[in-house]
C-alpha cells in the first residue's frame, strides 16, 4: 500500500515487511536445499546405503510392516513388499530414477530449450516463426496424451519416458528464453557490442546468456516437480520403469493391491515423492522471488 | 473483434493440422505401422492384406492425407479389441470423462477462488498461511497417490465412499478431488497474487474513496479485474484436467476415455490410443481458443 | 462538536495524530495537525515527500493503508460530525458524498474494465439513490461540467480510450458528482504533462469559483498553490510548521524551512522532489529529537531548538512554530 508521495511513509511499512520475512529464509531455502542434496547424495551412493538388494527378497519375509510397528523388525526399517523386498532399499534405488529424470527432463531439456530459444529470439525471421509454431503445437498436446501415443507405439521403458519428457519439456524453456532474448536483442549493451563488431555467438554467450541465467534457474527449479511427478505417474500406470526395477511410482503401483493390509507400501514412496516435489517448488518459489519476479505465475504444470 | 476471432481460429486450425502430423508421425517411428496397428502374431499374408487395404504401401504423403481426411470425417479407424469404430468407443466413454472433469472443475472454482481471495484480503494472517500451505502441497502431490490415500482413508478405513467405479454422486467425489488438487493449488496461488496486485491499485483506492462498501470494492472491482488472468488459467487447467483424468480414471476404475486409452495400450489396440490422443489434443486446442475469446470479452482493453 | 458559529467552515481538523506501528517503533507521520477549510476556498498543503501531507489526506478520508496505521488522536469535523468517531458504515456514507477525493494517478485511478459511465454512476447510486434517466442525466451533466466534449458519446468509453488529461477530468467529475462539501486533491497534477496541468488548474479554479466546495490541495508544486490558494500550510515531519496567506508565505516566510522552500522555488509546472538548497535529509520519524524536528537542517538553530519544541507564534491568520523565526521583510 503506497502512500503516494511519502517516501518515508512507504519505507516504514516496507521495513516492517522485511522484518517479518526475516525469520522465514532460515527455514525456506535451507530445508528444501538440504532435502534435495540428500536425494542427490542417496541416488549417487545408493549401492552403499541400501541395506538389501532392492530387486530380490525372500518370500518368508513378505509384507513385513515398518520397524516401529510391533510386528516389524529392524532388519527392514520401512518394511517389505509382497515379494519380501526391502522397502527402504527400493526407496533408495528409486531416487536414482528420479535423479535421472531430473537430469534429462530439467538439465538436458534446459540446454536444448535455451539454445533454441536464444537463437530464435536473437535471429528472429522465418526460423523463429517455424520454431515457435512447433513450440505452440507441442504445448497444445497435453504431455500425458503424447506419452500415451509414443509409449503405445514404442513400448514401456524408462528410455521412452525420457524421450517423451525431452520432447515435451524443451518447449517451455524455448518459449521463455526466446522472449528474454527478444527483449535483450535491442538492449543498449547488446547493440553496443554489435556495433563494436562482436560476432553473434559471442553476443549470445557473453551479452545475452548471462542475462537469462536467472530466469533459466528459476524455471528449471520449478519444473523439477513436474517431471518427477510425470515419470512417477507413467511408471504407476505401468508405462514407465518396468519391474523389478525400483521407481517410486512403480512401488506405489505395486503397493496398491495390498492397500488394505500393507499401507506402508503405498504411503512411504508417496511421502518421498511429496517431500521431493514440495522441496523443489519451495526452492523454486524462493529463487523466483529473489531472482526473477517476472516469472511469478509460472508454476509447475 | 471479428478479425481477432478469424486470426485466432485460423491459428488453431494450423495447430490442429500440426498435431495430426505429429500423431501420424508417431505411428511411423516404431517402424512398420501395420505391425503396430494389427497386434499380436499375425501371418504375413494378413499384414500384406492389411497394408493393401489401408494403402500402407502408398507414398507417405498420400497416406497422411488419407489419415487426415478420415479423421476430419470422424473416421478414426477400428478397434481390434472391441471390433468397433474408435469414434463410437470415444463417444460412449466421453460422458464419464466429462462428468469427472466438470466435477473437478467445479471443485476448483468453488474452493480455489474463494480461498485465494480470502488469502489476499487477509494477507499475512494464519488464513493466508493455511491457503499457501495447501497450495504448496496441492502442487507437489501426485494425483495418483492422492487418489490412493483418499481411498485408503475414506473407502478402506471409513467406508464413506466407494473405492472405484461410476455409481452415482458418492463415487464421483474421491476421483474429482484427486483430479482437482493440482488445479486448486495453481488457481489458489494465482487468485491470491492477482488479487494482491489489484488490491494495491489506485482504482481500488478510488473505489473506497467513493464510499463503496468493502464487498463492492472486492467483488465488483477487485475480483472482476483479477478474474482476467484467473479465467485464462482455469481454461488451461480444464485442458490439463482432461488429460489428468488418464491417471485418475485408472485408479478409480472410472469408465472414461483416459482409462480406455491406458487399457488400449496394454491390449496393443493402437488405433484406440491414436484416436484418444487426437481427440484430446483437438479438445485442448479448442479449449484454449475458447479461453482467448473469453479473455477478449472480459478485458475491454483487448480489441485486436 | 459544532465548529463554532462559522457555518462556512466545511472541514475542521483539530490536533490530528496518526501513528504507524513498525518493527522499529512507532512512527508519527501526522503529529498534531490542525487547520480549518472554508467553503469556496482552496487550502494548499505543501511539503517534501514524507512530510505527512498525504497521510493527513488519507486520515481525513479514513483510508489508511493497513491495520498498523491508525488515527490515535484529534478530531476531524465535517458538517458538525467528528469523522474519527464514526463507525465504518457511517464513514462510508461520508466518503464520496460529503468528502470526496481525487487521487494522484489519473492514468490508473479508473477501473480499466468498466466504462466511465458505470464508474461515474457508482457514487450517485449509493449516495443519491439515483436510477435510470435521472442518473444518466446527472452523469452527462457532470462530464459536461468538467468540459468533456461530447459527453453522451463518452459515457460508454473505457478508461484506456481516453487521454490522461481526460481521465483526470473524469475523476474530478466523479469526486464532484455528489456535490461534496470537501474535495481533497492529492497531487492532482503531478503525473500530468505541463499543458494538461494548466487545464486541470483551470478546472480547479472553476470549481473554487462556484463556491460550493472547500478544496484541500496537497502538492509539491508552489506554482499551483500560487494560482489556486488563498492560504497555504507548510508541513514538515508530520507537523504544520507555518500557515498563512499565500502572499505572505511567499514574500515574508517566517519559518526557516518555509524560507528554504520558497527560495528553491522552481519554475511553474516543475515539481519539487528534493530541496537542493536545504542541506541534510528529512528526519527519521521513528527517532525524532525532543525539540524542533528541523533543527538539524536549520541555519538559525540554537540549543533551545534542540531541546524544546517551538511554540506557535504569530497571528491566527499567519502563524508558525519556531524559536528563531526569520525577520519580516527579508
Amino acid at each position: 500500500m503506497a502512500v503516494t508521495t511519502g517516501e518515508r511513509e512507504q519505507v516504514v511499512p516496507a521495513e516492517l515487511g522485511r522484518k517479518k520475512r526475516r525469520f522465514r529464509p532460515r527455514l525456506i531455502p535451507h530445508v528444501p536445499i538440504a532435502i534435495l542434496v540428500i536425494v542427490v547424495a542417496v541416488a549417487i551412493l545408493a549401492p552403499l546405503l541400501a541395506p538389501h538388494d532392492p530387486a530380490r527378497g525372500t518370500l518368508v519375509d513378505s509384507l513385513l510392516p515398518p520397524a516401529w510397528d510391533a510386528d516389524g523388525t529392524i532388519e527392514y526399517p520401512l518394511g517389505t513388499d509382497a515379494n519380501g523386498r526391502d522397502v527402504l532399499s527400493r526407496l533408495i534405488y528409486g531416487t536414482r530414477i528420479s535423479a535421472i529424470v531430473v537430469v534429462f527432463g530439467v538439465i538436458l531439456t534446459g540446454l536444448i530449450g535455451t539454445a533454441v530459444g536464444l537463437l530464435a529470439g536473437y535471429f528472429g525471421g522465418v526460423w523463429d516463426a517455424i520454431l515457435m509454431r512447433l513450440v505452440d503445437t507441442i504445448l497444445s498436446i497435453p504431455p500425458v496424451l503424447l506419452a500415451l501415443a509414443i509409449i503405445g507405439a514404442l513400448g514401456a521403458s524408462l528410455q521412452n519416458v525420457l524421450l517423451v519428457i525431452v520432447i515435451t519439456a524443451w518447449v517451455g524453456y524455448a518459449r521463455i528464453i526466446r522472449a528474454e532474448a527478444l527483449r535483450l536483442r535491442n538492449a543498449d549493451h547488446v547493440l553496443l557490442a554489435r556495433v563494436g563488431g562482436c560476432g553473434w555467438f559471442r553476443i549470445l554467450r557473453v551479452h545475452i546468456f548471462p542475462n537469462v541465467v536467472n530466469t533459466l534457474v528459476v524455471y528449471a527449479t520449478l519444473t523439477i516437480a513436474t517431471v518427477v511427478i510425470y515419470e512417477a505417474s507413467l511408471s504407476f500406470l505401468g508405462l514407465g520403469v518396468r519391474p523389478p526395477d525400483a521407481s517410486w511410482g512403480g512401488m506405489i503401483s505395486e503397493g496398491r493391491g495390498h492397500m488394505n493390509t500393507a499401507w506402508w507400501l503405498t504411503v512411504i514412496p508417496g511421502i518421498a515423492l511429496l517431500l521431493l516435489c514440495v522441496s523443489a517448488n519451495l526452492l523454486g518459489d524462493w529463487l523466483r522471488d529473489r531472482l526473477d519476479p517476472r516469472l511469478r505465475n509460472v508454476g509447475g504444470s | 473483434m471479428g478479425q481477432f476471432l478469424i486470426v485466432r481460429a485460423a491459428q488453431s486450425v494450423v495447430t490442429i493440422l500440426l498435431v495430426t502430423v505429429i500423431i501420424f508421425a508417431v505411428t511411423r517411428i516404431s517402424g512398420d505401422p501395420a505391425e503396430l496397428l494389427i497386434p499380436g502374431e499375425v501371418p504375413t499374408e494378413r499384414l500384406d492384406e492389411y497394408r493393401a487395404q489401408w494403402g500402407l504401401d502408398d507414398p507417405i504423403v498420400v497416406q497422411y492425407f488419407r489419415f487426415l481426411g478420415n479423421a476430419a470425417t470422424g473416421d478414426l479407424g477400428e478397434s481390434f479389441r472391441f471390433d468397433q469404430p474408435v469414434s463410437e468407443l470415444l463417444l460412449n466413454r466421453l460422458p464419464a470423462t466429462l462428468k469427472l472433469a466438470a466435477a473437478a472443475m467445479a471443485i476448483t472454482i468453488v474452493v480455489a477462488i474463494p480461498l485465494g481471495v480470502v488469502a489476499a484480503i487477509y494477507r499475512g494472517t494464519p488464513i493466508d498461511t493455511i491457503a499457501q500451505t495447501l497450495a504448496l502441497v496441492g502442487q507437489g502431490v501426485p494425483a495418483f497417490w492422492l487418489g490412493l490415500i483418499l481411498v485408503l482413508i475414506f473407502s478402506v478405513n471409513l467406508g464413506w465412499f466407494p473405492a472405484a467405479g461410476d455409481s452415482g454422486l458418492t463415487s464421483l467425489i474421491l476421483p474429482a478431488i484427486s483430479l482437482s488438487a493440482f488445479a486448486v493449488a495453481v488457481v489458489t496461488r494465482l487468485t491470491r497474487s492477482s488479487m494482491l496486485d489489484v488490491l494495491d491499485s489506485e482504482y481500488i483506492k478510488l473505489a473506497r474513496a467513493k464510499g463503496l462498501s468493502e464487498a463492492a470494492v472486492i467483488f465488483k472491482h477487485a475480483l472482476r479485474n483479477a478474474s482476467i488472468p484467473i479465467i485464462t488459467v482455469l481454461g488451461l487447467q480444464l485442458g490439463l484436467l482432461l488429460s489428468g483424468s488418464v491417471v485418475v480414471e485408472t485408479i478409480f476404475n472410472w469408465p472414461g476415455i483416459g482409462r480406455l486409452a491406458v487399457d488400449a495400450i496394454f491390449a496393443a489396440d493402437y488405433t484406440v490410443v491414436q484416436g484418444v490422443v487426437l481427440f484430446g489434443a483437438i479438445a485442448f486446442v479448442l479449449i484454449n481458443l475458447g479461453v482467448d475469446l473469453l479473455y477478449a470479452v472480459l478485458d475491454p482493453r483487448i480489441r485486436y | 462538536m459544532m465548529s463554532g458559529s462559522d457555518s462556512d467552515v466545511v472541514l475542521d481538523v483539530r490536533d490530528l495524530h496518526t501513528e504507524i506501528r513498525t518493527a522499529s517503533g512507532i512512527v508519527r507521520p501526522v503529529s498534531g495537525v490542525s487547520f480549518t477549510l472554508e467553503r469556496g476556498e482552496v487550502l494548499g498543503i505543501v511539503g517534501e515527500s514524507g512530510s505527512g501531507k498525504s497521510m493527513t489526506a488519507l486520515s481525513i478520508m479514513r483510508l489508511l493503508p493497513g491495520r498498523h496505521v491508525k488515527i490515535t488522536g484529534g478530531q476531524i469535523v465535517v458538517g458538525g460530525r467528528d469523522l474519527v468517531a464514526l463507525s465504518d458504515r457511517e464513514m462510508r456514507e461520508v466518503r464520496g458524498s460529503k468528502v470526496a477525493m481525487v487521487l494522484q494517478e489519473p492514468l490508473t485511478s479508473l477501473d480499466p474494465v468498466y466504462s466511465i459511465g458505470d464508474q461515474l454512476a457508482e457514487p450517485l447510486r449509493i449516495h443519491r439513490k439515483l436510477r435510470g434517466e435521472g442518473l444518466k442525466q446527472r452523469i452527462i451533466d457532470g462530464l459536461r461540467a468538467v468540459h468533456i466534449p461530447d459527453p453522451q458519446a463518452r459515457v460508454g468509453n473505457y478508461p484506456h480510450q481516453m487521454s490522461g488529461g481526460m481521465r483526470q477530468r473524469v475523476v474530478t467529475a466523479m469526486a464532484l458528482s455528489c456535490q461534496p462539501d470537501v474535495l481533497i486533491a492529492d497531487e492532482p497534477t503531478t503525473a500530468l504533462d505541463v499543458t494538461i496541468q494548466a487545464q486541470v488548474v483551470r478546472l480547479f479554479e472553476e470549481v473554487r469559483d462556484q463556491g460550493t466546495v472547500g478544496t484541500l490541495l496537497i502538492t509539491h508544486d508552489f506554482g499551483i498553490v500560487a494560482q489556486l490558494c488563498r492560504r497555504v500550510a507548510v508541513m514538515y515531519a508530520g507537523r504544520i510548521v507555518e500557515m498563512g496567506p499565500v502572499e505572505e508565505i511567499f514574500d515574508a516566510p517566517r519559518h526557516p524551512y518555509t524560507r528554504a522552500l520558497v527560495k528553491s522555488l522552481p519554475v511553474m509546472g516543475e515539481k519539487i522532489d528534493r530541496l537542493p538548497s536545504i542541506s541534510g535529509h528529512p528526519p527519521d520519524l521513528a527517532a525524532l529529537p525532543p525539540g524542533c524536528p528541523f533543527a538539524d537542517r536549520c541555519p538559525n538553530v540554537t540549543d533551545q531548538c534542540r531541546e524544546e519544541a517551538p511554540p506557535v507564534e504569530g497571528t491566527d491568520a499567519h502563524w508558525y512554530r519556531c524559536w528563531n523565526p526569520e525577520t519580516t521583510g527579508d
